[in-house]
């Protein structure tokens, strides 16, 4: 069991300005990129936003209206779903019912015509590899949903793929199966080797499984880059909101600043990181800040902390969510541990850290 | 079910049994008994006699038992043929569509079955409608006389049967998961295999419901023999009712009619068997 993930970083599916429409709504608007060998990359996105549709479009269940999909050094746009070296485990399994979790599983090797008894050493080594062992003779009905969802991957992995993708497979698990599943698919990967597109609108299954992120939304992709990426320098502040907790601050530019700059929010001045965009002395901007990067004091010392009210505690396990309202703008800030210390009402000194926050694009930039 | 419930509730099925009992089960007790009585004049005796099984399954009355059957198989493969691709397909079109091919399908069944009947008689009659259109077309340069043909007696069971292989197959595909049929295809299977694999097997409850639906009236449908196929054509179902209203021959017609149930019944139990994943 090597793990090829991270030493090669060779190409292996490439996008080419792919275009999809049904009737006049564009579900894919001229979308580019490229994956490499052996990396996981999920494309987070809510629902709608066209991300089923692309997953249609890579394993042929789709035609793209223009566009190049390369595989490999090959163009696959205009190859039948069979023909195509990519196998896919679907949103709601479609398991065959009336087959039994081995001729599910065996089924793509029987359309190759593969040895008998290949194909039941192969068959009993992918059922392994998911933990189904023994569950040879059943049909699916006999199965519960993790089950199901681990046969559907013995099946779609049996043939070797050299891109497996993945439709929301996790959504119709309970929370803790499907944090567990998490993990087990991760590992899978990294023993298999295979390049894994993974489909999901939960931001945690993105952020945690991923080599790269791709937020998509009305056809595109707002951003692609690594889980920290996404998370620490969203492009945009849709991207903030959508993945984790964020605070947006609508401030006003005011220069740049030790290649940061500087913006003033209400009555403060911050220094804050640079996104993508540029912007000239007056321009209103977004500024996101993490909550967990904002500490509350109840004395204010130095100039930079914010002043406000707080008007709501939420108590979250381990976490507790102060909100806090400044100069009209709701600012919600974590505190780790119990803290019986700050209640609702109370006047409080909010700090963060020189650029912690950055200056995100907003949401109209982004269509 | 507590056992309160599970009396009350047996009660209101009481009903529903009694008429069975009545009205189907005896009848069907009596003329399986008749069917071993002697003929007597133009009544009968309960002695009992194989006879009336010995004549069935001989000579002249075997011969039409077997052109019975053999005309239900051809009208029951034609109804597969025809009905399965159309009930198939109309469930894979978008919703509208389907409604309008149902509306569309039902409107001629408003009208009574046998003025149906007697409307191909002037469609396939010589110099009739199919006729004409044949000749105006070139295609034939006279007359088919197609009316009083074995051709116009299948036509005519086709009609009158495809609608129930049409239903049934229609309300099975209606249900299939096509991301089912896509996943086959996307695991390597060609469009065909993909059919074979697993839109057939799983269609197939609908199919074998539509061919029990078929082949069990076709066996019986005999006025659309006489109706199309003038008098060339006898199957059992009219020698039964010559027997019975001409010859006053009841226990002649109780032993065909009872061959005719245990033939029918034996298919029935044959395609009625469940697949190992639907238990």
């Amino acid at each position: 069991m090597t793990d090829i993930k991270t030493d090669t970083r060779e190409e292996l599916l490439r996008i080419e300005g792919l275009k999809k429409s049904f009737g006049d709504t564009g579900v894919i608007r001229d979308l580019s990129f490229s994956v490499s060998r052996g990396e996981f990359l999920t494309v987070l996105g809510s629902s709608g936003c066209g991300k089923t549709t692309l997953l249609r479009l890579i394993c042929g269940l789709e035609e793209a209206d223009s566009g190049k999909i390369i595989l490999d050094g090959t163009d696959i746009t205009e190859l039948e779903p069979n023909l195509r070296p990519v196998n896919t485990v679907f949103q709601n399994y479609a398991l065959f019912p009336h087959m039994t979790v081995f001729d599910n599983v065996a089924y793509a090797l029987k359309l190759q015509r593969v040895e008998k008894s290949e194909i039941k050493s192969r068959v009993s080594d992918a059922l392994s590899l998911v933990q189904m062992s023994g569950f040879e003779k059943r049909y699916p009905s006999s199965l519960s949903g993790g089950q199901r969802q681990r046969v559907a991957i013995a099946r779609a992995i049996i043939s070797r793929p050299t891109v497996l993708l993945l439709d929301e497979p996790l959504g119709a698990l309970d929370l803790n199966l499907r944090r567990a599943m998490q993990t087990e698919l991760k590992n899978l990967q990294k023993q298999l080797g295979i390049t894994f597109i993974y489909i999901t609108h939960d931001q945690e299954e993105a952020l945690n499984m991923s080599d790269r992120v791709a937020v998509m939304k009305d056809g595109k992709f707002l951003q692609i880059g690594t889980p920290s990426d996404i998370y620490d320098r969203p492009n945009y502040a849709y991207i903030a909101r959508f993945v984790g907790e964020a605070n947006i601050l609508p401030s006003v530019y005011e220069g740049e600043c030790d290649g940061g700059a500087v913006v003033r929010f209400g009555e403060n001045e911050l220094k804050v990181r640079l996104g993508i965009g540029s912007h000239s002395v007056g321009d209103h901007v977004h500024v996101v800040l993490r909550g967990e990067k904002i500490k509350i004091r109840h004395t204010g010392e130095g100039s930079t902390a914010l002043v406000g009210k707080v008007t709501d505690l939420n108590f979250a396990g381990g976490v507790m969510r102060v909100s806090v309202e400044v100069g009209g703008t709701r600012i919600t800030a974590m505190r780790y541990g119990l803290d019986s210390e700050i209640a609702v009402g109370d006047t409080v000194f909010l700090e963060a850290e020189d650029f912690s926050g950055i200056i995100c694009e907003n949401d109209e930039a982004a269509k | 079910m507590s056992k309160k419930r599970k009396i009350s509730s047996s009660l209101g099925l009481l009903p529903m049994y009694l008429f069975t009992l009545v009205f189907v089960l005896g009848p069907l007790i009596f003329m399986i008994a008749l069917s071993f009585f002697e003929q007597d004049g133009w009544s009968y005796r309960a002695v009992f006699t194989l006879d009336n099984y010995k004549n069935a399954l001989t000579g002249t009355y075997l011969e039409i038992l077997f052109s019975s059957l053999r005309l239900a198989v051809i009208s029951t493969a034609a109804v597969i043929i025809l009905g399965y691709p159309f009930g198939l397909c109309t469930a894979f079109l978008p919703k509208r569509m389907q409604k309008f091919i149902m509306t569309t399908q039902m409107i001629p069944y408003w009208v009574n079955s046998l003025l149906r009947l007697y409307g191909w008689i002037i469609i396939f009659r010589a110099n009739g409608l199919l006729d004409k259109l044949l000749m105006w077309l070139g295609i034939t340069e006279e007359p088919l006389r197609l009316l009083y043909t074995y051709p116009a007696v299948v036509v005519g069971m086709i009609y009158v049967l495809i609608p129930f292989m049409f239903a049934s197959v229609y309300q099975v595909a209606e249900r299939l998961d096509t991301s089912l049929i896509e996943a086959a295809r996307d695991l390597g299977a060609s469009p065909i295999r993909a059919f074979l694999s697993v839109t057939l097997p799983l269609t197939l409850p609908g199919l074998k419901t539509g061919i029990i639906h078929t082949f069990i009236p076709s066996m019986g449908l005999f006025f659309i023999a006489d109706i199309l196929g003038g008098n060339k054509i006898v199957l059992t179902g009219s020698l039964i009712n010559d027997l019975l209203n001409k010859a006053h021959d009841q226990p002649q017609a109780a032993a065909l009619a009872s061959v005719m149930m245990v033939l029918t019944a034996a298919i029935c139990i044959l395609l009625l068997r469940r697949a190992k994943y639907e238990r």
